[in-house]
């Protein structure tokens, strides 16, 4: 790692050797202990990085309350959002049953419908396997083992 | 269970809550979150009046499209972040015009009394004060992807790839963005102040 290199990786990972890549650590040492340039340009990102945290910030405090306490409008939410947010809620036990719920309903609106309608899928056949039984039943000759008995 | 999960857990039922209306829920997330955004709203306009509303909207969006968030794509402190960047671009575009935090700061004698920390003026906190009055032009002065870059990563303490998030660009356009707002801070500061010195 050269000079340009370690100050391109403080411009953009910061100062704080926490932000900077593990693997790199013996290289920037190696660096910082043989150029000065490279320490001084750390040192000065350092207190760059310092002087900006100590830009001071008004105390909103008064303002959270009053934000707190404002006056809201109605939340417009649909009935097809309110279905939504209610069958996948962001957390809770819901979470896993609800979506399950959702899943399962095809499957019992299907057997609600075969249960009064066949929509006339395999009957025809059935019916005529049973008349085939019936058919091959009456051919067979029974009467050698009514002999036997 | 990690604190910081047991945060987002509950943070996530809050959010459900406040789906379905409840006050409870809002002013928790309010108290939890509302500094920080004002913070990051001051930072990036300068000017009190104007952070202070750009708050409140952010919190009035947050009550509307809460059902908007989802907890697997964003944190809510990612989310509300992103809300208020939009909305301070928004009205930076808008007003077109970038008020610098030193001439426009509305933080009163008080409180700069108390950041000084004291009645002891030594020509070190004097200059210490210059630096820190410079710099904050030079923050003014920034382009906005810039300033937006650094205040999220220096100030709210988000990791590159969260202010990425927010911002939304590539982690490799944010690092770019923050590598060219420290440079020119650094040259404002360091390089300058050399070049005042040769000329004296």
């Amino acid at each position: 790692m050269n000079r340009q290199d370690f100050i391109r990786l403080i411009e953009e990972q910061g100062s704080d050797p926490k932000n900077w890549p593990a693997g790199l650590r013996k290289q920037i040492d190696l660096l910082l202990a043989k150029d000065p340039q490279a320490a001084g340009a750390l040192a000065e990102y350092q207190e760059l990085n310092s002087l900006l945290l100590n830009i001071p910030a008004p105390d909103f405090s008064q303002l959270t309350s009053q934000i707190a306490n404002q006056e809201l409008p109605e939340q417009d939410v649909s009935a097809l959002d309110a279905l939504m947010n209610w069958l996948f809620p962001a957390a809770g036990p819901g979470l896993v049953w609800r979506p399950a719920l959702l899943a399962c309903l095809p499957l019992v609106f299907g057997v609600v419908m075969s249960n009064y309608f066949t929509f006339g899928v395999g009957t025809d056949q059935l019916q005529q396997n049973w008349i085939d039984e019936l058919a091959m039943l009456s051919l067979s000759d029974y009467s050698e083992n009514l002999i036997e008995l | 269970m990690t604190a910081g999960s047991t945060d987002e857990q509950q943070e996530a039922e809050w959010m459900e809550a406040l789906c379905r209306g409840d006050r409870r829920a809002y002013q928790s997330i309010v108290a939890q979150h509302s500094q920080a955004i004002s913070h990051y709203a001051f930072r990036m306009l300068g000017n009190l009046g104007d952070a202070e509303d750009i708050t409140q909207e952010t919190f009035l969006r947050l009550w509307l499209k809460a059902d908007q968030w989802q907890a697997s794509k964003a944190k809510l402190t990612t989310w509300l972040h992103r809300i208020a960047h939009n909305l301070c671009i928004d009205f930076m575009r808008k007003h077109s015009r970038l008020r610098s935090l030193d001439e426009t700061s509305e933080l009163d004698g008080d409180e700069q009394t108390n950041w000084q920390g004291g009645e002891q003026e030594s020509t070190e906190r004097e200059q210490q004060d210059e630096r820190l009055k410079k710099l904050n032009i030079a923050i003014s002065e920034l382009p906005e992807t810039q300033r937006s870059a650094l205040m999220l990563c220096t100030y709210s303490g988000f990791s590159n790839q969260e202010a990425a998030d927010i911002m939304t660009l590539s982690v490799k356009a944010l690092e770019s963005a923050l590598a060219r707002a420290r440079r020119n801070l650094r040259t404002i500061l360091y390089e300058d102040a050399e070049e005042e010195k040769q000329t004296t």
